[in-house]
């Protein structure tokens, strides 16, 4: 339903000529899974579930999280990117480890990524997944 | 590069994720923007949460940087000390300022700049071919992404590629390049070397 928040945190998507308000519709009804024991699935997590994809599962993420710039510390690393979800999009359903979804690709993700080449790698892999799903049909 | 100072222009969607990536480097920070949270900024601008709404950007990003926050426009007159500046503003004149100041300081630049599905992020020393050897002057008809839409993620993408220039000029890199981003399938950046251009009047006034 597009209610008058829905249309305000998606505006720039909705004037995207390739995504829409449909677009962003099939982002909704999409399910995405992330590696996040890495720097870059964390940060792509964040991306997706930002753009309104509407199911994030979460794969590993098993370590301690001592927190830093994007996460709150918690006792896991995916118990962490799930609340800093909900306190973003509380609207995106997190799911851990749903053997059905598709992953999204990040070659190369290490947890020693150094935080820039993990912010390029998770923007640019969760921009063309984002981008795959929401033009599915436009295309 | 750790120990660095770098100065941070615009704490949104690519502003945000340069500082705090730049602060997980070990450089110190200082982030401009005079702008408030918005909940249209939620869809990309991953560092800020529902109970940010309305504060300043500025004042969000340099907490969690631990940096620190000046609430204000750049401006060519700011009293600034840095090792290296970064645009990531959504305002063409702020762009074209911040590299002149960049230039007349002596300090290493790097401007970034997303839309719909790309972006690009130039980079250069001080005695590298500037800006305005490339782009000449600021456009007068430039969309915004608030004009034109931006794909969330794609910011996510051109801070990284920025972040990752930043660190390489402050550690002795040098040379002008353009990284164009603008494949969505592949995720790769072509990167541009430039060369001064003869007639460009900013090189000449310096």
């Amino acid at each position: 339903m597009w209610t008058r928040e829905r249309q305000r945190r998606y505006a720039h998507h909705v004037l995207l000529p390739d995504v829409g308000g449909r677009g962003q519709d099939r982002l909704t009804a999409a399910a995405v899974a992330v590696v996040v024991d890495g720097r870059a699935g964390q940060l792509a997590a964040l991306y997706l579930a930002a753009a309104g994809v509407g199911t994030v599962v979460l794969r590993g993420g098993l370590a301690p999280c001592p927190g830093d710039g994007w996460l709150a510390p918690a006792p896991t690393v995916a118990s962490a990117v799930a609340a800093a979800i909900a306190a973003r999009n509380p609207e995106v359903v997190v799911a851990v480890d749903d053997r059905a979804a598709p992953e999204v690709a990040l070659p190369g993700d290490r947890p020693d990524l150094d935080a820039a080449a993990a912010l390029a790698l998770a923007g640019a892999a969760a921009a063309h997944w984002a981008w795959t799903t929401a033009t599915a049909e436009a295309r | 590069m750790a120990g660095a100072t770098v100065a941070v222009v615009g704490a949104g969607g690519l502003g945000g994720p340069i500082a705090l990536a730049l602060a997980e480097a070990g450089c110190r920070v200082v982030v401009f923007d005079d702008d408030r949270v918005e909940l249209s900024n939620l869809h990309r601008q991953v560092h800020f949460t529902l109970a940010d709404l309305g504060r300043s950007k500025a004042e969000v990003v340099a907490a969690r940087a631990h940096g620190r926050a000046l609430t204000a426009r750049f401006t060519p007159e700011v009293e600034l000390t840095c090792d290296a500046i970064v645009d990531g503003s959504d305002d063409p004149p702020t762009k074209f300022a911040v590299a002149a100041w960049a230039r007349a300081r002596r300090r290493p630049y790097v401007i970034a700049a997303a839309l719909r599905y790309g972006g690009n992020v130039f980079a250069a020393g001080p005695d590298d071919a500037c800006y305005a050897c490339l782009f000449e002057d600021p456009p007068t008809d430039a969309a915004t992404c608030g004009e034109a839409g931006v794909l969330g993620p794609v910011v996510g993408w051109v801070g990284g590629v920025a972040a990752q220039a930043t660190l390489a000029l402050l550690g002795g890199a040098r040379g002008a390049s353009i990284w164009v981003l603008d494949d969505l399938r592949r995720g790769a950046a072509r990167t541009v070397a430039l060369a001064r251009r003869a007639d460009c009047a900013a090189c000449e006034a310096r």
